[in-house]
């Protein structure tokens, strides 16, 4: 038996090889028939990634903005739903924020071959923080516009993630700062941005109390007519698994 | 094996992780490639459409690691048929399911193999009755349990302890020649 195949043997393998494990183990010819088919994956076998990510991404991993209307982003549960996934990524160490920040963005080439040169690293990798931190530097993150209607869901997510250390990891957060005009700012941006609804002229918060009888005339705007705007959804298309990190402390 | 991390990798990568579906991945495609070596030159074509089915049905897997392994496979296995289907219609041949892999034996059944490598081993193993090849592939690089190849491939756990029996001796002694052969040359040059 050459001592070049470092194959991880049947006895490394699942538990349940019971009877054939004896028997290659009782036969050094078996043993060694099986160290060969068992060996270390060659390069070959490590690469071709790209095709089977980019399904994954398309799949299961599809990017929530992506999915919205353009126009639904600027809503209140978009800006909600963004900002959560932000609080949520902070609290996973970053992780999610790649995946979240790349699915902004249209896939480059480039980094589609970017992620299927490195499957080792991201396939091995436990840090992973440290392997979103790289691949950052080729899926140009932007994060939500925290100069525009994304800042309410921004600042109540910061007040969840606030103390922690990698809050200012997450691009999201940059952009809050930076809207801000420096990370010391921010709690004193956030305290003057307003909610949603709050402060336009288009009224979203719920009446005081409901109006009761039947109105005095009919009004003169044919029913047909839609309104400009489709009301948020009440739940978002897709819901965040990791409820137990929402950022606003809500459980 | 990707152990005792399984369940969380896999529940990482249903959530939409691309580093624990990259882990996932890794773990897998080099035995899935081997197996599907059986289909000749298809085998990294055949691969990638098991992916792409696979992570089409990702959120809705539930199981175990064996359980996941069995699936990956038997989906591998289905590609594969259907590519061996497809190109021996192309060619106007006869096709039987159960003989996706037994039409690239032939081709080194003579041949002299020096099976120093995994590539080398898997040559030798295409020389294999269909059958024993394929339980050898699914019990020793799959790492499947008896009960998961039966079932894969549609026959008894007897049967699949017999062919993947006799399959491992045949290639010990294939091997075993090989070396007696290398043996006879080296004395013949000293």
């Amino acid at each position: 038996m050459s001592n070049e195949f470092h194959g991880e043997g049947l006895h490394d393998r699942a538990g349940s090889h019971d009877d054939l494990l004896d028997e290659v183990a009782a036969n050094p010819e078996l043993a060694r028939v099986a160290f060969l088919l068992t060996a270390r994956p060659s390069e070959r076998e490590l690469s071709g990634f790209d095709g089977p990510l980019e399904a994954f991404r398309a799949h299961v991993s599809a990017p929530i903005p992506q999915r919205r209307r353009p126009s639904m982003i600027s809503t209140l549960a978009g800006a909600k739903l963004g900002a959560t996934i932000a609080g949520i990524a902070v609290g996973l160490g970053g992780a999610a924020t790649v995946a979240y920040v790349s699915a902004s963005t249209p896939a480059t080439p480039e980094t589609r071959a970017t992620a299927a040169a490195t499957p080792t690293q991201a396939g091995a990798a436990t840090d992973a923080g440290k392997d979103a931190k790289g691949q950052n530097d080729t899926a140009t993150p932007v994060g939500p516009d925290a100069t525009g209607s994304a800042a309410y869901g921004l600042c109540t997510a910061w007040k969840g993630v606030a103390q922690n250390g990698k809050a200012m990891e997450s691009v999201a957060f940059q952009n809050l700062a930076t809207a801000a005009g420096g990370e010391d700012e921010i709690e004193a941006f956030c305290a003057e941005v307003e909610a949603p609804g709050e402060s336009g002229d288009r009224a979203t918060g719920k009446p005081e109390s409901a109006p009761t009888g039947k109105p005095e005339s009919v009004p003169s705007v044919s029913p047909t007519q839609r309104p400009d705007a489709t009301p948020a959804p009440a739940t978002p298309d897709t819901v965040p698994t990791a409820s137990p990190s929402h950022p606003t402390g809500r459980s | 094996m990707i152990g005792a991390d399984f369940e969380k990798v896999l529940a990482d990568a249903q959530a939409g992780d691309e580093y624990a579906f990259a882990r996932l991945w890794r773990d897998l495609n080099p035995a899935l490639l081997r197996y599907l070596s059986l289909g000749g030159e298809m085998a990294e074509e055949v691969a990638a459409e098991t992916w792409t089915t696979v992570v089409r049905g990702l959120r809705r897997f539930e199981g175990d690691e064996t359980a996941w392994r069995a699936w990956v496979f038997t989906t591998a296995r289905r590609r594969a048929v259907d590519a061996g289907r497809k190109r021996a219609r192309e060619a106007g041949l006869g096709w039987r399911a159960s003989t996706w892999a037994s039409d690239t034996a032939a081709d080194s059944a003579d041949a002299v193999v020096d099976a120093a490598t995994t590539e080398d081993m898997l040559r030798l193993v295409r020389t294999l009755p269909a059958a024993q090849a394929e339980a050898v592939l699914l019990r020793v690089v799959a790492g499947l349990p008896v009960a998961e190849v039966a079932e894969l491939l549609g026959r008894t756990p007897g049967s699949i302890r017999v062919a993947c029996h006799r399959g491992l001796e045949s290639l010990a002694k294939k091997l075993s020649k090989q070396d007696v052969t290398q043996s006879d040359l080296r004395a013949l040059r000293g």
